[in-house]
């Protein structure tokens, strides 16, 4: 065996180690150590190989490796493995060990002095790849932390072993300045990272703006914000005309720090009763006008209904309140985020809390004057005026305000900002003239994608104010300036994109139609990987059948440049053998000249036939080396 | 119709629908990457610095330490900032080092010779080392460019040192797309000292024209001289002929010579195989052959530039080139040849290759109007034997020409009629 296929084992063999151990599969990264140790040994001990992997069958094994990770993988590695999370990664990466192991086991032995080593390339670029690229195990020990050193210095140095052989020791001295600049190097790249980071980010373009739903926002003097386009909900009105108002949470208490706290939550205890399509949570009573059913793109598990929703249908997934105020469905790993709700305009409701009433310590008399002024005969009357007041102004997303005193720089000022310190004048400025109210923050659908459906975007995140009548009765007041539809309307994406955005909801709304039960995706799964596997047999056979035949025509190639080395006949690739006949040197012996033309007769005869080489023309090749009569 | 050089021509009796209807199609069947050439400068540049100053693995270190850089923070422990350094100091080391040993390689030229399209080609370049050091780990190979690609990187030899003043030869090996008359501008030369991670590059602008000729047929093809005789014993040569036949010398024995014809006395006085000469009768009195090839490839249409299959014409040069050889071997050197209407003449064995290598496919089949010089032998070589050519064949012939036709069957295309100069040759 030569040290270049050893190291390349031991590189292959450390770095699956090394991704196995950090999936947290000890035994199975025993036994690939020990196969990829013992992986050349077949080609050393002569053993008939099979056929190395061609890029068909490696695509073949990588789609394979993913599918099974997709089925299985999160079944297989412990709960807190990276591979539980990241199936389909996991998946391939043991595809690529396997696919390393086969080309370990099958790889031509390069011949030494060679300017390249193609597929030992490949074994040491793709382990040193492995090594680096995926984490270590945690907590962190010896072996883990050395393991990846390992197969990184293998991966390194077998290139050099296989194109020099035992040259190449003198040359590894080269590696101990690394060694030496290394106490250096660390720390000098470590106080470096942090402004490369930064650096890159700044002058790398923002794909996605800065805006989004926030459950508990703090309000800033100043701001600088893109709105982002990224998809977060798909909408489908199935009955009626819901709000387009979706609902996160609704804020009561705003602090002297401008941190909007004190949640007002939409239903303490929620009766759940079993529907057809999983289970029907109750947040209020009362005849439904309209319906409407959602799909979140969102990664989180927060549900946005309309105000005045009276069901909430889930399938299997548990739903409540969480800390923020914000509806959360506890939803399986990888289950759809769907949910259907239905409702009507906002039944009376008790009294509001106190808190409804409060203003915060910075409302001072000045603010309190202007937002008097503002007043009207009723609280209707109070809120349309308001409303009205702040609409005219002017909306923004780069907007600068008194840091001393930002509210009363906005309000009095009127200085432009974005939506969220709109509903909190609102907000207040109802306070101020004694109508209950509460800040609410969500998303506003403005985006049609046609055939009832809608689409939500982190760009339509928004904040608007509600205030309760002397019925009981809250009502929304979104005081947002006119422009604002104006100033998002640039953020909405490109035709293609909304083009593919209209057939995304096309066909998720068909999917929703489409009921199949686990088992039977299960079944389309397994039917999947049984194609692939039929492929990949079927491709193997084939190859099998070529390979002899591509084998003979080298065999062929091999002798008959061994026959021209040793003749010292030139290359003429023109030439057929007859050529080659006719043009024999005047000055060779006869019997020279007869060995050669035994061969080239030979050679004109068979080299085109279907079989092998044939032992006649072997022979007569050594024969006519044996005697001399060449070279 | 994926290259920018398919687009449709504009036939103007055509209507304007259609040329659009084909711009359409080449558009949405055009390649859109262009294909990889190694010239010098443009946007390219920095790409091609990192490809031809990196080696694979160098490249591998680089890429995964940049990346380690980025995702080794300090809240995420599962990644070692540690290697990312070694990473990068290692290629820093590496590439200093290397570019400090700097080398000064003359490179030149040894020659080549023909290449044929699909088979790996070697061509010999000479590398001199000028300067005062000597220059380590040196791998050679030919630029890129469109109409070949290098073959694999194991066919080419490593020159561990190359001492100061030492001259060696080394090849280059490129395996050409299809039959053309190639240029191949350059030769780089890479130096993998002293890691295998870094290289130096020195590149060098060596145009070299190569003509690639078709893949060779797998045919038996008869003596030419016995096909001859055969033919001059029928027809209006039999007719021509006197019935005498006349010593006039012997010679040495030529592939193709019957065995009755062998002088045994010559042979034994000289050692070797002699043959009698006679003159007369259905002997072959020709000091040549001219070659006339039907270029025409069906299915050209006027609208393209180029035929769909661009190899369609390749079967037929290739038996051009195997009767040219054949014809050499039985002492007939090819004086003539006409690819299409016009007569070549042929002074050497390249200038045969160039212009098979060159000869562009025809849409109509176009022969020489007339046969040149009496004492040739011709040899016609066509696919589809339709009336124009069985015509033409007619003329020569029964103006007292020696025309032998040999039809590639296997394809397509119409028999020659049944006749001693006929032939249907199947590969």
């Amino acid at each position: 065996m030569r040290a270049a296929d050893c190291l390349l084992a031991f590189a292959v063999g450390a770095a699956g180690t090394h991704v196995l151990l950090s999936m947290q599969l000890p035994l199975l990264a025993a036994l690939f150590g020990v196969a990829a140790v013992l992986a050349p040994l077949p080609a050393w001990l002569g053993w008939r190989r099979p056929l190395a992997p061609t890029p068909g069958l490696s695509f073949i094994g990588f789609v394979s490796g993913g599918l099974l990770g997709y089925m299985a993988l999160a079944d297989w590695v412990p709960a807190d493995s990276w591979a539980a999370d990241f199936a389909v990664f996991g998946g391939l990466c043991l595809a690529v060990l396997v696919l390393l192991l086969w080309l370990l086991a099958t790889r031509p032995a390069a011949p030494p002095g060679c300017a390249g080593d193609p597929s030992g390339d490949t074994l040491a670029v793709t382990a040193l790849a492995l090594s680096v690229l995926i984490p270590r195990r945690l907590p962190l020990d010896t072996f883990t932390q050395v393991l990846p050193w390992l197969a990184a210095l293998a991966a390194v140095l077998a290139p050099m072993v296989s194109r020099l052989g035992a040259k190449a020791l003198r040359r590894a001295a080269w590696l101990l300045p690394v060694l030496a600049l290394l106490p250096v190097a660390e720390p000098a790249l470590r106080a470096a990272q942090r402004p490369l980071l930064g650096t890159l980010f700044s002058i790398m373009p923002a794909p996605r703006g800065d805006t989004g739903f926030s459950p508990l926002a703090q309000l800033h003097a100043a701001g600088l914000l893109r709105p982002n386009r990224r998809p977060v909900l798909r909408l489908w009105v199935t009955g009626g005309t819901p709000p387009p108002y979706l609902i996160g949470n609704r804020l009561l208490t705003l602090d002297d720090r401008y941190q909007w706290t004190g949640i007002d939550p939409v239903g303490q205890a929620m009766e759940h009763e079993p529907a057809p399509a999983g289970q029907r949570y109750r947040l209020a009573p009362g005849k439904a006008t309209w319906s409407l059913a959602a799909h979140s793109l969102r990664r989180d598990d927060l549900l946005f209904v309309p105000a005045g929703t009276q069901t909430i249908d889930v399938a299997d997934a548990r739903l409540g309140v969480d800390n923020a105020g914000v509806l959360r469905a506890q939803f399986a790993g990888r289950a759809d985020r769907r949910w259907q709700a239905k409702g009507a305009p906002p039944a009376a409701q008790a009294r509001a809390p106190a808190e409804a009433l409060a203003l915060p310590a910075f409302w001072g008399a000045d603010l309190q004057a202007a937002a008097a002024a503002l007043a009207g005969p009723d609280a209707a009357q109070t809120a349309a005026r308001i409303g009205a007041e702040l609409r005219g102004r002017r909306y923004s997303l780069n907007y600068r305000l008194d840091r001393q005193a930002p509210l009363r720089d906005f309000f009095l000022n009127r200085k432009p900002a974005h939506c969220f310190w709109y509903a909190t004048a609102a907000a207040l400025a109802l306070r101020a003239n004694g109508v209950p109210s509460r800040l609410v923050t969500g998303y506003l659908v403005s985006e049609p994608l046609g055939g009832g459906a809608f689409l939500v975007r982190e760009r339509d995140a928004h904040a608007w104010a509600e205030w309760q009548d002397a019925a009981g009765r809250w009502h929304t007041l979104d005081a947002t300036p006119a422009n604002y539809d104006a100033v998002l309307a640039d953020y909405g994406g490109g035709a293609v994109e909304r083009a593919w955005q209209r057939l995304a909801a096309r066909l998720d709304a068909w999917w929703q139609n489409v009921e199949l039960t686990d088992a039977q995706v299960q079944a389309v799964l397994l039917a999947g990987l049984a194609v692939l596997v039929g492929l990949f047999v079927r491709e193997y056979r084939r190859l099998r059948r070529v390979a002899p035949r591509i084998g003979h025509s080298r065999e062929w190639q091999r002798l008959w440049r061994r026959f021209l080395r040793l003749s010292g006949l030139p290359e003429r690739a023109q030439w057929t053998a007859t050529d080659y006949m006719a043009q024999l040197p005047e000055g060779w012996t006869e019997q020279r000249r007869a060995a050669a033309r035994r061969f080239l007769e030979i050679y004109a005869a068979a080299r085109f036939s279907p079989h092998g080489v044939p032992a006649e023309a072997v022979t007569a090749l050594r024969g006519c080396r044996r005697r001399g009569l060449f070279g | 119709m994926k290259e920018f050089a398919d687009r449709p021509v504009r036939v103007s009796d055509e209507p304007l629908a259609l040329h659009l209807g084909r711009m359409a199609v080449w558009l949405l069947n055009l390649r859109l990457v262009p294909r990889l050439t190694e010239r010098r400068g443009g946007w390219r540049a920095p790409l091609r610095a990192l490809r031809d100053g990196l080696t694979p693995v160098g490249l591998a270190v680089l890429l995964t330490s940049v990346l380690l850089l980025l995702l080794a923070r300090r809240s995420n422990p599962g990644f070692d900032l540690g290697l990312a350094a070694a990473g990068l100091v290692l290629i820093a080391l590496a590439g200093g080092v290397g570019r400090l040993r700097s080398f000064r390689v003359q490179i030149e030229r040894a020659g080549h010779a023909v290449a044929i399209a699909g088979q790996p080609c070697r061509n010999r370049v000479r590398l001199t080392n000028v300067g005062r050091r000597a220059a380590h780990d040196l791998a050679l190979r030919e630029w890129r460019g469109p109409g070949w690609r290098l073959a694999a990187p194991a066919a080419s030899a490593l020159v561990e040192r190359l001492a100061a003043g030492e001259s060696r030869t080394c090849e280059t090996a490129i395996v050409p797309r299809a039959r053309s008359l190639l240029v191949l501008p350059g030769v780089a030369l890479h130096s993998a000292w002293p890691l295998f991670l870094t290289r130096l590059t020195a590149g060098g602008a060596l145009p070299l024209e190569l003509p690639v000729l078709p893949p060779p047929l797998a045919i038996s093809l008869p003596p030419l001289r016995e096909l001859a005789a055969r033919c001059l014993k029928t027809g209006v040569h039999a007719a021509r002929a006197s019935g005498v036949i006349e010593y006039t010398h012997t010679r040495a024995y030529q592939m193709g010579d019957p065995a009755t014809r062998l002088d045994h006395r010559a042979s034994a006085r000289r050692g070797e195989l002699m043959s009698r000469v006679f003159r007369g009768g259905s002997e072959l009195r020709a000091d040549g052959i001219a070659i006339v090839c039907d270029t025409a490839v069906s299915g050209f249409a006027p609208w393209q530039r180029r035929p769909r299959d661009p190899a369609a014409l390749d079967r037929r040069l290739a038996l051009v080139l195997e009767l040219a050889a054949h014809a050499r071997a039985e002492a007939l050197p090819l004086k003539l040849l006409a690819l299409g209407a016009d007569w070549q003449p042929m002074a050497d064995e390249a200038a045969l290759h160039r212009a098979v290598a060159a000869c562009p496919p025809a849409r109509d089949t176009r022969l020489p109007v007339s046969l040149p010089e009496p004492g040739l032998l011709y040899l016609l070589v066509t696919q589809d034997a339709g009336d124009h050519i069985t015509a033409q064949l007619d003329t020569w012939r029964s103006a007292g020409h020696l025309v032998l036709a040999f039809r590639l069957g296997g394809r397509g295309g119409r028999a020659l009629p049944p006749g001693p100069g006929n032939h249907e040759i199947t590969a």
